[in-house]
């Protein structure tokens, strides 16, 4: 239990002050907080020596009205140290891991990644903030005021002590056991959950087939039985939960007895004043009171541990360096694009090997292959997405990774199959391509992207919202705004995934229009997929297994033998699917 | 107030009443002890002699009660975890059900996202307050209840001393809720907001880093972020101090009891023994007290929940018939079919035929209404004017299992299930020896990839279905369609563009699927569909016209509009070269 309260104080950083003082805060409100009960004590001492006067009374009441304010004061003040630290503390570490994950590479922005992320800042960092550091003071108060109370009986008696300190240290080792155990089914636990949230996804994503395929019946009872083994698993947890549970109770409540059958036999010994027995009766109930409180807490320690794995799991992860310092030349004798022996590895594993080309100014080069090939890997080189493994990637003679990475970016555009528009006016969404654009070269580069016409049909126009609560676009309306930003930055390199193309069969020619008008003018990278597209590119390479297997302009690759005529003919003997050529 | 959700605990509701009495009887034994330990002291303080084994026999008391306490308290908790769990799983199971007997229309519009979040995450958030919070929340509340009772019988005085302290914290607790109304609006809004740019900052990333405003996108979270914790704390630093009160408060049930009971044992209105007692069941109810403030927020929310999850799946069900197909032929007929989404009319009146074994594809923008038509068909939705029939018998006339026979559907869909993907062909046909599975794979054509994977059809979709690139999952889709063989085919024809690489196997494939059926096609791209037996053009939720495409060509406008927009498509290259520059 310690341990994991010594993690989250430790992770506190600058307020790790404030929450050392919340805790002496707490400590002390901890020990008014028993101030009736001595109270109590002193009062039925008095009426048993027949001393108790009104005045007395009346000293009673403001002695207690005094330490019942206190205490709220004490109360109040540990409240605004440590609550107030555990949003403090996670506003900076929100800001921090934003910062962290600026630097991160480009491509570690995939979409399972994505969800950790924000699952990371918007449960884990929450959980914490709101359930574990309103409690972490007071935690840590109930072991000193645990001591204290020990501290208590000894001072009444010595063998009454001894008898608290050993119930104490009995109860510290069963919960000792309860906590690992615990920790342990948090592990199961988690798994268990995921277990079932695949079957759920499994039945959602695939309703449309179970539906249409007849197989409810089959498929429901799955989802059923998964939902049963949910159920008996959580009651396994429970139950394996409950003997350490009852074992707890029982020694909070057997050590609460043992200290009382004590405390008469020395009584009747006559080695303890009756006032003192008295006055152990009173507050015998809440002598384990604090550790009671402490191991109440253990289930929310360690879903805290594992909300803590899971947000130093994301801060570990390694950020690219943007610490160049040159410059790429406004213009240069050399290649606009050039790769040089470039190997890459996700991991262990090469995806490229040795890969080397040149791309001229305003020249095309195509890149086509089987998937998982390595042409997507190129072009996310190219834009440093990730970092090359070995080899160089030069732009106007500059390594890529010797100059500022806003600095490449400036010579970029991209335009990928994934589309994101931010919850935000469509002129925003444009407008994000250059920022100090006037609205005339806003509408234009829409115009040109082939955005204007469904923009005006909008209700708002350019104003309209669009995003989660805004206007539905489709997926081609979309890709086309997307073309227009990279319309209005107008940088001299651009990077074509030709397959956003086909993103909507429907809207095809609007975005062969836009992405032309793109492309004009500009030094190309293609990732091709249909083959006709790119019969004008200056250069094909074909690349297969990490590596350029032919390089050559259309003409040339069709004299020679190899994949690319082979894809070439078995696309033109495809006459599609219709009957009457099957 | 757990009305319902007792509603789902079904056979388990009788759990549910023994953990709260198995509870109240581990909180009766919680408070006894206090009555055995008024009973030490009473003679003592009357300086009554005391024999050993009086004292004796309420130590023993003090034991059996906290062993009572314990065994009691446990095994009320395990009925109520077993009684929570199950009543889950119910609530689960009941939300299946529902959400099985929606359009599958519907269910898709809802989406993956919100569904599994209302079965896996919002049931979550109402596990812990319902394991604990309505047995625990009963018995503490029975148990001050008790104890005050216990407390007018034996001194009125005392009793209403103890009562007066709790008021003044219950009177602070409500003036906290009603000064933080306001702050707490805000501090809702600030969160919203700050998850909204959470989401915004992490999904929006690498376009800002493209176009170099990750500074400004980075701003913008920060101040989020900021004005979240600056509307939390400021919403807190209101109820803080009145939070320190009512905590300390409502445990502090001596508070009047102690000093003025006193001074009535002084005065001969009360005994020391009353008052001693008095103070015991003082001590001992305060920290159940404080727990019952807890309960009541944790029941409200758990209602929101549920009710939330109930609404969400509330549609109108699906009208079907419990009837076997009886239609005549496999031909297909809209007449006069209208349908709205929600309130705006998507179709006006569409009155098709589709002759037995034609090929019928429905072109048009989109947004002109093809798919929905399509949809229709397969009775995706119902709908909301005119019929829907097959070989004469309307399909609302029918069981949707027995429509499912009669028709394919191949979507764009390339869902494949977390079995082998011999399995998952299979599911087109249960009863498919694996020689039958094996020849619709390579009717399919899924030979050429299934023989690269290591453990060919034996590979399990989960795993190794990542190895799978979309279009050759999508050939998987249509293995299963042709084992299925059923008589008529619907078909989006965008299907065949999800792996331009692969085109002519796919392509080779659906000639497989549509070979000798009826076939409904939603054609996005002219040129494989020059040959239909019926072009129909679909028009802003209108039939424009319908005919061949050489019929069509001639006399209809919007289809002309289509078909020049096609050829462009298809001559389309990339190229760098400006305008009047030549190479």
């Amino acid at each position: 239990m310690t341990a994991l309260m010594s993690r989250i104080f430790n992770a506190s950083g600058k307020y790790r002050g404030r929450i050392a003082w919340a805790f002496v805060f707490s400590f002390l409100k901890g020990i008014l907080k028993n101030a009736p009960i001595a109270l109590g004590f002193f009062a039925l001492a008095a009426f048993y020596h027949g001393t108790a006067t009104p005045k007395f009374c009346l000293q009673i009441g403001v002695a207690l009205v005094g330490m019942l304010l206190a205490q709220m004061l004490f109360h109040h003040i540990a409240d605004r140290l440590q609550s107030g630290a555990g949003y403090l503390l996670f506003a900076d570490k929100r800001m921090e891991l934003g910062a962290h994950l600026r630097k991160m590479p480009m491509g570690y922005f995939t979409e399972g990644n994505i969800g950790k992320i924000s699952s990371v800042l918007s449960t884990d960092m929450v959980f914490i903030e709101e359930n574990c550091m309103a409690v972490l003071a007071d935690l840590m108060s109930y072991l000193f005021a645990q001591g204290i109370l020990v501290a208590f009986l000894f001072f009444f008696n010595v063998w009454i002590g001894l008898a608290g300190l050993i119930v104490v240290v009995l109860i510290t080792l069963l919960g000792r056991g309860l906590k690992k155990e615990a920790v342990e089914d948090s592990h199961i636990r988690q798994a268990q959950l995921e277990n079932l949230t695949e079957s759920v996804l499994d039945f959602t994503e695939g309703i449309g087939i179970i539906k249409t395929y007849n197989l409810l019946g089959e498929k429901s009872e799955t989802l059923t039985g998964s939902f049963e083994e949910t159920c008996r698993a959580s009651l396994a947890f429970e139950e394996n939960h409950t003997p350490w549970q009852r074992g707890l109770n029982l020694i909070y409540g057997l050590g609460t007895t043992f200290v009382v059958g004590l405390s008469v036999f020395l009584y009747f010994k006559g080695m303890l004043d009756v006032t003192y027995l008295v006055g152990t009766m009173l507050f015998v109930f809440d002598l384990f009171g604090p550790l009671k409180a402490l191991y109440s807490q253990s289930a929310r320690l360690t879903v805290m541990n594992s909300c803590m794995d899971r947000i130093e799991e994301v801060f570990r992860e390694q950020e690219l360096p943007d610490t160049g310092a040159n410059h790429i030349p406004a213009s240069s004798d050399a290649p606009e694009v050039q790769f040089e022996d470039v190997t890459f590895a996700y991991g262990e594993k090469n995806v490229l090997q040795n890969v080397s080309f040149n791309l001229p100014k305003n020249r095309m080069l195509a890149l086509v292959g089987p998937s998982g090939g390595g042409k997507s890997t190129i072009a996310s080189l190219l834009a440093r997405f990730w970092d090359v493994k070995a080899g160089r990637i030069l732009v106007r003679g500059q390594n890529i990774r010797t100059v500022p990475l806003s600095e490449l970016m400036d010579q970029i555009s991209m335009v990928f199959q994934r589309v994101y528009l931010f919850q935000d006016t469509i002129y925003n969404n444009i407008s994000i391509g250059r920022q100090e654009a006037s609205r005339e070269e806003v509408m234009e580069a829409a115009k040109k992207a082939r955005c204007y016409d469904f923009i005006m049909a909008l209700p708002e126009g350019f104003d309209t919202v669009v995003g989660e609560g805004g206007a539905s676009l489709s997926g081609g309306e979309q890709q086309r705004i997307s073309i227009a930003r990279c319309i209005l930055k107008d940088a001299p390199i651009v990077i074509l995934d030709e397959a956003t193309a086909s993103v909507d069969a429907d809207n095809e020619s609007y975005i062969q229009e836009a992405i032309s008008e793109l492309c004009k003018g500009k030094t190309l990278l293609v990732i091709a997929h249909r083959l006709n597209t790119i019969r004008n590119a200056d250069q094909i390479l074909v690349i297969a297994s990490g590596g350029i297997a032919q390089q050559g302009t259309h003409d040339e690759l069709m004299e020679q033998a190899g994949i690319y005529k082979q894809f070439v003919t078995a696309r033109e003997n495809s006459r599609g699917w219709s009957r009457k050529s099957a | 107030m757990f009305k319902k959700i007792l509603g789902y605990a079904g056979e388990y509701r009788k759990t549910t009443y023994k953990a709260i009495a198995a509870m109240l009887v581990g909180m009766v034994m919680q408070v006894l002890p206090f009555w055995f330990i008024y009973q030490i002291i009473r003679p003592l303080l009357l300086r009554e002699a005391v024999s050993a084994e009086y004292v004796i026999w309420r130590v023993v008391g003090i034991g059996l009660s906290t062993v009572l306490y314990a065994v009691f308290y446990i095994w009320g908790l395990s009925l109520s975890h077993n009684a929570a769990y199950n009543t889950l799983k119910n609530l689960r199971i009941s939300l299946q059900n529902k959400l099985e007997n929606l359009p599958l229309g519907v269910i898709q519009e809802k989406g993956v996202g919100s569904i599994k979040k209302m079965f896996i995450d919002d049931i979550e958030t109402i596990e812990l307050p319902l394991a604990h919070a309505i047995p625990e929340g009963v018995a503490n509340i029975t148990i001050p209840v008790l104890v005050f009772a216990g407390l007018f019988l034996t001194d009125w005085r005392l009793a209403l001393l103890a009562l007066a302290a709790l008021s003044f914290g219950m009177l602070a607790m409500a003036v906290m809720y009603q000064s933080g109304v306001g702050k707490m609006r805000d501090y809702y809004a600030a969160s919203h907001k700050m998850n909204r740019t959470i989401v915004e900052y992490i999904n929006g990333m690498e376009v800002v880093k493209v176009f170099n405003r990750d500074g400004e996108s980075y701003h913008r979270y920060e101040t989020d972020i900021k004005s979240y914790r600056d509307f939390t704390l400021a919403w807190y630093r209101v109820c803080w101090p009145w939070m320190a009160i009512y905590e300390c408060l409502v445990p502090c049930v001596s508070l009047f009891v102690l000093p003025v009971g006193a001074y009535l044992v002084l005065r001969g209105y009360s005994t020391l023994p009353d008052l001693a007692l008095a103070l015991c069941m003082s001590f001992g109810i305060g920290a159940p007290l404080l727990r019952v403030m807890s309960f009541f927020p944790n029941m409200a929310r758990l209602n929101f929940v549920v009710s939330n999850m109930e609404q969400m799946l509330e549609e109108e069900p699906l009208k079907q018939a419990e009837k076997p197909f009886s239609g005549k032929n496999y031909g297909v007929a809209f007449e006069d079919v209208h349908f709205a989404y929600k309130e705006a009319e998507v179709l006006h009146g569409i009155t098709l035929e589709i002759p037995e074994g034609s090929l019928t594809a429905l072109v048009g923008e989109s947004g002109s209404g093809k798919s929905t038509l399509a949809k229709l068909l397969v009775h995706f939705y119902d709908v909301t004017g005119g019929s829907v029939k097959i070989g004469g018998q309307d399909v609302r006339d029918m069981s949707l299992e027995a429509l499912n026979e009669q028709i394919s559907y191949v979507a764009q869909e390339q869902f494949l299930f977390n079995m082998n993907l011999l399995e998952n062909i299979r599911l087109g046909r249960p009863g498919a020896t694996d020689d039958q599975v094996l020849a619709a794979a390579e009717k399919a054509q899924c030979g050429e990839f299934l023989s690269r994977l290591e453990k060919g059809i034996y590979t399990m979709a989960g795993d190794g279905g990542k190895q799978l690139s979309g279009g050759e999952r999508q050939r998987i889709s249509l293995a299963r369609a042709i084992l299925k063989d059923a008589p008529i085919v619907v078909l989006d024809e965008a299907t065949a563009f999800m792996d331009p690489e692969n085109e002519e196997k796919m392509n080779a494939a659906i000639a497989e699927v549509i070979r000798g059926k009826t076939v409904v096609v939603i054609a996005h791209r002219l040129h494989s569909i020059v040959d239909a037996d019926q072009i129909c053009v679909l028009d802003a939720g209108r039939l424009a016209d319908a005919g061949t495409h050489d019929e069509l060509l001639e006399r209809c406008p919007a289809y002309q509009t289509l078909w020049q927009a096609a050829e462009g498509s298809a001559r389309w290259k990339v190229s760098a070269v400006k305008e009047g520059e030549t190479r």
